[in-house]
């Protein structure tokens, strides 16, 4: 799927979130979305979930706009946010049965594709546990699961490195994010950890005060400007 | 205990705007945030539109009482509303932080909240009696009134303070409804403000107590001790909060660098693998990719007749993956019914009629899908692909079903209410049948409240959201018409049931196209 991503601008108030922010995201690619706290990271992922409303501009999934009633191409993404997520009382596999229905994803072999995740996550004890009695990493693994099963075209993830998930979790992340590019999948995630930019995706975003300050693969970012600690120490001299 | 000092925080500013002295972008930044704050005044138009103008206008069609009892009726009404909105608060885990995390006494807490609340409520209630004063609905040349309806606005604040800690307690939570309703009720019939005197400001303290002890008011009495009642619990839930055990923050942070695959070790499974493999088993069956078993009871039977195979799957998961829970509160709402309205009959006493009016309130709050009854999973609208009309489909059609089986108890309430004001039966199983046609037809609205409240549209103002507003407006109006024209006698109700079911069905329609066009953000900021 081509997303394209054109003038977004989007405020809170007098705060101004995203300014005239214009990208285009491939198939088949990592993007890490990176920049100081308050940059408009987050608000980039709610924009292209269409759960943010933009103040201007337009994100177009294969030329089409995405609105809150087109179910079709809402169906072909999936936003993780910080706090996924869950009803208080329902078990962790009824809840991953109700994404993947919600996302017409309950298909014959959905129950191998998420007992199998549900072992590598090691969640497969909890399968019959109540979301509410799960750790923080532990439901973040939960909504993961349900994301990589329901396996829809593009998926946005909010901070997933900051989720709260054991390391085994985050490896597991990075292999299912590189397997999912291989199928044609984009993988759009927010981050503030430089060394899980570099390491898992293709290209990066930055960001500073809503606007686009870099957007290019890992090693045309460090060939122009070092590396990225570096890139990321001079942009903050000059917001000071 | 004070949360915070004024004099540090002047002193802070100055230094941080000192050091923003020398950058120009750093000192707008600074500006644009600080106006920012302004945004959130717009979570409370609701509890001055709904809970203080529009019972205050229909009971001024109604009854043409005075610009006072508006007031009382307006002031009772926001306060009900935040009180609702505080207990929301209360059980939103996020905002215990200061007793979970900080070294600070329940009490402070409960003080902090306290305040808070009186803050935010006399701030309604000012703008409140300014929009009065405009209409020239009443005088403000009254102290006595003043001062009365201000001691009534205490009350009502403690008590929905009271019950923001106590309505969420389990077992408890009906007694907490029936003791706060009871205590409302009472006082705000008893201080209905024409007859207020200064010294009723004394109810609220011990020495009222004797007062009315001596005077045998017991209603008041009655009302005070309903109150009391409620303060242990709502104390032994605050309690049972801060004695929560926090989930470390920094173990959050601990579990962010990630390994190599050959760097992680294989982990321990927590059960006996004879478990592991029935839940194997259980998920090749495919259990957890079927609906929700189609049981449930009556209620719930009926309304899944009504209900195609897509609008069940969105009302299973509007309702977090369960059957509804409306047979159970139906029957509970008929026993409510029937303990209220038998004595309603029968006591010899002349206010009597009451029981059965706070019985038919408490019964609305069971039986009655009061704005839309109650969607838990209906919050997370805007993350998940699930549409605006198909979502107003079903909860139109549920609540159809909801107001049908409401009825009869309505009917029943009013009846015995009537009978007792000695105007017969009839009457009052008419207004019943109208409160419930009411209630149906307003269905779309309250759709679109409940939407609405999960959404940032009062927070964005822009030109196309100005004209979305006032044409909302205006239907609201129409709204408001029509549902003082349902109590109108004659086949006139017929009119305003029409209007109204139109006025309801526009102001959704409306509201939907801006949601479908991504006119606002689907969360709250």
């Amino acid at each position: 799927m081509n997303i394209r991503v054109a003038n977004l601008s989007k405020k809170y108030g007098s705060v101004r979130a995203l300014v005239d922010v214009s990208l285009d995201f491939m198939p088949g690619e990592i993007v890490a979305v990176i920049g100081p706290n308050g940059a408009g990271k987050t608000s980039l992922l709610g924009c292209l979930a269409s759960v943010l409303a933009a103040d201007k501009g337009k994100v177009l999934f294969d030329n089409e706009p995405l609105r809150r009633d087109r179910l079709d191409l809402r169906r072909r993404l999936l936003f993780l946010p910080d706090f996924p997520m869950a009803m208080p009382g329902i078990t962790v596999l009824r809840h991953i049965g109700m994404i993947l229905r919600l996302y017409n994803a309950d298909d014959n072999d959905a129950p191998e594709r998420v007992a199998a995740l549900l072992k590598e996550f090691d969640l497969l004890p909890l399968a019959d546990a109540a979301v509410e009695t799960l750790s923080r990493g532990q439901f973040y693994k939960m909504a993961l699961v349900s994301l990589i099963a329901a396996d829809p075209e593009l998926w946005l993830l909010d901070e997933p490195f900051a989720s709260g998930m054991d390391p085994h979790g985050i490896t597991g992340f990075r292999r299912h994010a590189r397997e999912a590019t291989k199928r044609g999948r984009t993988v759009i995630y927010s981050t503030q950890l430089l060394d899980a930019a570099e390491r898992l995706a293709d290209r990066i975003v930055i960001l500073q005060h809503g606007t686009v300050r870099a957007f290019a693969s890992v090693t045309e970012l460090q060939r122009q400007g070092g590396a990225l600690e570096d890139i990321f120490q001079q942009l903050h001299e000059e917001g000071a | 205990m004070t949360l915070y000092s004024r004099a540090f925080e002047r002193a802070t500013r100055r230094l941080v705007k000192s050091e923003l002295a020398g950058s120009k972008p750093l000192r707008r930044q600074y500006r644009r945030h600080r106006w920012s704050r302004w945004n959130q005044r717009g979570d409370l138009v609701w509890p001055i539109l709904l809970g203080g103008c529009a019972p205050a206008l229909i009971l001024m069609k109604l009854t043409k009482v005075s610009g006072w009892e508006l007031l009382s009726v307006g002031l009772t009404g926001i306060v009900l509303l935040l009180g609702a909105s505080l207990r929301s608060r209360l059980e939103d885990a996020h905002q215990h932080w200061p007793v979970i995390f900080l070294p600070m006494p329940v009490s402070d807490y409960i003080r902090f909240l306290l305040r808070q609340f009186a803050r935010q409520m006399a701030f309604w209630w000012l703008t409140l009696i300014s929009l009065h004063v405009y209409l020239g609905a009443t005088h403000l040349t009254c102290n006595e009134a003043l001062l009365g309806a201000l001691g009534q606005g205490c009350v009502l604040t403690l008590g929905s303070v009271v019950s923001a800690g106590t309505l969420t307690t389990g077992r408890l939570r009906l007694a907490g409804w029936l003791a706060l309703l009871a205590a409302i009720v009472l006082f705000t019939y008893e201080t209905n403000v024409r007859r207020l005197s200064l010294e009723w400001l004394l109810t609220v303290t011990p020495a009222g107590w004797v007062i009315l002890l001596l005077r045998q008011q017991w209603l008041p009495l009655i009302g005070l001790a309903a109150l009391a009642a409620t303060v242990p619990w709502a104390v032994r839930r605050l309690r049972a909060l801060s004695e929560t055990e926090p989930e470390s923050l920094a173990e959050w942070r601990l579990s962010t660098t990630a390994l190599e695959e050959d760097e992680i070790e294989p982990s321990k499974p927590l059960v006996a693998p004879s478990e592991l493999r029935d839940v194997e088993a259980r998920m090749e069956r495919r259990e957890f990719l079927e609906p929700s078993p189609p049981g449930g009871d009556v209620l719930e039977r009926m309304v899944a007749r009504f209900l195609n195979e897509r609008e069940k799957f969105v009302a299973e998961f509007l309702l977090g993956g369960t059957t509804g829970w409306w047979t159970r509160h139906w029957r509970r709402a008929a026993i409510i019914t029937l303990v209220s309205a038998v004595p309603a009959v029968l006591l010899p006493w002349d206010r009597a009629w009451w029981l059965a009016l706070v019985g038919a309130v408490v019964a609305m709050f069971h039986a009655g899908p009061v704005l839309g009854g109650y969607w838990p999973l209906l919050r997370w609208h805007g993350w998940v692909p699930v549409g605006y009309w198909e979502m107003l489909r079903v909860l139109v059609k549920t609540n159809t079903v909801r107001v049908a089986a409401w009825l009869p108890l309505l009917a029943a309430s009013g009846a015995a209410i009537s009978t007792r004001l000695n105007s017969g039966p009839i009457i009052g199983m008419v207004i019943g049948c109208k409160v419930a046609l009411l209630c149906w037809w307003s269905q779309p609205v309250a759709f679109a409240i409940q939407v609405s409240s999960e959404t940032s549209d009062t927070s964005q103002v822009r030109p196309i959201g100005v004209l979305a507003g006032f044409v909302f407006f205006v239907l609201l109006l129409v709204l408001l018409g029509a549902a003082v024209m349902t109590f109108a006698p004659g086949p006139v109700f017929l009119v305003g049931a029409v209007a109204g079911a139109a006025a309801a069905w526009a102001m959704a329609a409306l509201y939907g196209c801006g949601y479908n066009r991504v006119a606002f953000d689907a969360r709250r900021r």
